[in-house]
């Protein structure tokens, strides 16, 4: 799980924010003064999922094992 | 005279000549009434359809054995025959139990996925589902095969950024499950939101390992998801069976990672364009609204708007005129009206009374025409009596009898007593009737 702390919210919980909030602007007459804070709430969160994504740095990382194990791996690798 | 033996002495001597004649021999048959005892020996029957031998397996060489022997499975089993003195019976001590058609191996892997089907350690409902966003994997793997590239290839061509971890592990033999243990155990305490599991296809021999109970019970109770792409699509392994997320291969693997990832971050790309498009279209709306008042508002329509009403009243002051005259014009025809009612009800009565008046008149020319008639008769009976001259006659002496104003004619018109009058020529007389004749 990355580390999605952020005052409580979640990658989880703002996708399902976001698609609550879509819902609703598409299913009715929201009142314009509530549609903007509704938009402004969910572009937030339209943001933050995405810096979520993008703080990923793209890595390849190789554990490297205790000396031992390693050397017992080379062992088992000249069989 | 024959010799004449102790049971144990001849028992024994059966035993010598029986373990001598034999030495080591394999029989198959179909094992029946298996029983492991407390110790750990396993006794049974191997039996065909004529016989049947007793079967013995020490608990030293019981621990030995991968599988089980089941009832009615057919094993071959080699061993040597001997006696059992204390019990007298013949049986056949074995030393290897292999299946009849199928390894030992295979037979141990069928029974132990049998046995942990029934624990639920395969059970769907018990699996975790693949991360919402599964970024930051954990892979144990080797880093020699060929199973590790292909996985991070496709994961290159991945929209969003990935962070792999990998756990270099032997993937085969001796050791193998040791390291495999050994990575669950380290990426348990790492951040990933997954695991993943993964080697190229092999021997069933080579994928053993991953049959291990050890290494299914651990990723049974393993708190993080496991993704297992073991071997190639038809080498299903526990492993595979007991992983949350199974993938046929390492490349599938990488692929249900890459989607799920380019799933979320479209969806979020979705949700955006979403937003923008409503709020525009909101926005759009909310301006015509402004503009629409703003038309409405503004001076030029306005002045427009007085010079409507201007003629508007100017229309409805016409119109009330139009009324007016026709108001007037309404009475008048009233008026016509009941004149011409008036007159034709006078039209009608006088024309009634006149009509009246000339039947009337016509009915009085008739009674005229009528007396005039009666005069005339008068007139007839006048002259009818003077031609008739009544009196004459009766100067001659003839006279006229009546009964009651009648003048008689007959006989038969009186009876006796009648009172009768007779006219004579002078004067009148009452008379009486006596008598009659004829």
């Amino acid at each position: 799980m990355p580390d999605n702390k952020k005052g409580g919210l979640t990658f989880e919980k703002a996708m399902k924010r976001l698609e609550e909030i879509v819902k609703k602007l598409d299913e009715g007459e929201v009142p314009l003064e509530e549609s903007i804070k509704i938009f402004e709430e969910g572009m937030e969160l339209v943001n933050f999922c995405q810096s979520k994504l993008q703080e990923v740095e793209k890595k390849v990382e190789e554990i490297i094992k205790k000396s031992e194990e390693k050397s017992r791996k080379e062992n088992d690798d000249n069989i | 005279m024959n010799r004449v033996y102790k049971v144990s002495e001849l028992v024994e001597e059966i035993k010598w000549f029986l373990e001598d004649t034999y030495g080591a021999v394999s029989v198959e048959g179909e094992a029946s009434e298996v029983r492991y005892s407390q110790k750990g020996h396993l006794y049974f029957y191997l039996k065909d359809e004529k016989a049947i031998l007793k079967v013995v397996m020490w608990a030293g060489m019981v621990v030995k054995l991968p599988f089980k022997v089941e009832e009615g499975r057919v094993f071959v089993v080699t061993g040597n025959l001997t006696i059992y003195p204390v019990s007298g019976s013949f049986q056949l001590e074995a030393r290897k139990i292999e299946p009849a058609g199928i390894g030992a191996l295979k037979l141990a892997l069928e029974q132990r996925k049998k046995k942990l089907q029934e624990e639920g350690l395969f059970d769907e409902e018990k699996k975790k589902p693949l991360p919402l966003v599964p970024q930051r994997i954990g892979v144990i793997t080797s880093l020699e095969g060929a199973a590790i590239k292909d996985f991070l290839k496709i994961l290159k061509e991945c929209k969003v950024n990935t962070h792999i971890k990998i756990f270099p592990s032997l993937m085969q033999g001796k050791g193998a499950l040791n390291e495999l243990i050994e990575g669950l155990d380290y990426f348990e305490k790492e951040e990933v939101d997954l695991v993943v599991i993964t080697r190229g296809g092999g021997s069933f021999e080579d994928l053993m390992v991953f049959n291990e109970e050890l290494l299914v019970r651990k990723i049974f109770g393993y708190p993080k998801p496991v993704l297992s792409a073991v071997g190639h699509e038809i080498d299903v392994t526990l492993c595979d069976l007991v992983a949350d997320i199974r993938a046929a291969t390492p490349t599938d693997a990488a692929r249900i990672i890459k989607n799920r990832l380019e799933e979320v971050l479209e969806k979020i790309l979705e949700f955006k364009d979403e937003l923008e498009d409503f709020i525009l279209q909101k926005l759009e709306r909310e301006v015509l609204k402004i503009e629409k008042f703003a038309a409405i508002l503004s001076l030029k329509n306005l002045k427009r708007r007085v010079g409507e009403y201007f003629e508007r009243i100017k229309y409805y002051n016409l119109k009330l005129k139009e009324s007016q005259s026709k108001f007037i014009f309404k009475k008048g025809e009233n008026l016509k009206y009941l004149n011409y009612n008036l007159s034709r009800k006078f039209y009608n009565f006088s024309f009634y009374h006149r009509e009246r008046i000339s039947n009337i008149k016509i009915k009085l020319k008739n009674i005229k025409f009528y007396i005039m008639q009666k005069k005339e008769k008068i007139e007839e009976f006048k002259s009818g009596l003077n031609h008739l001259n009544v009196k004459r006659t009766l100067k001659r002496g003839f006279s006229i009898l009546r009964k009651d104003g009648e003048i008689l004619r007959d006989s038969e018109q009186t009876k006796i007593g009648d009172n009768i009058e007779g006219e004579l020529y002078k004067g009148r007389i009452r008379c009486q009737i006596t008598k009659k004749e004829g």
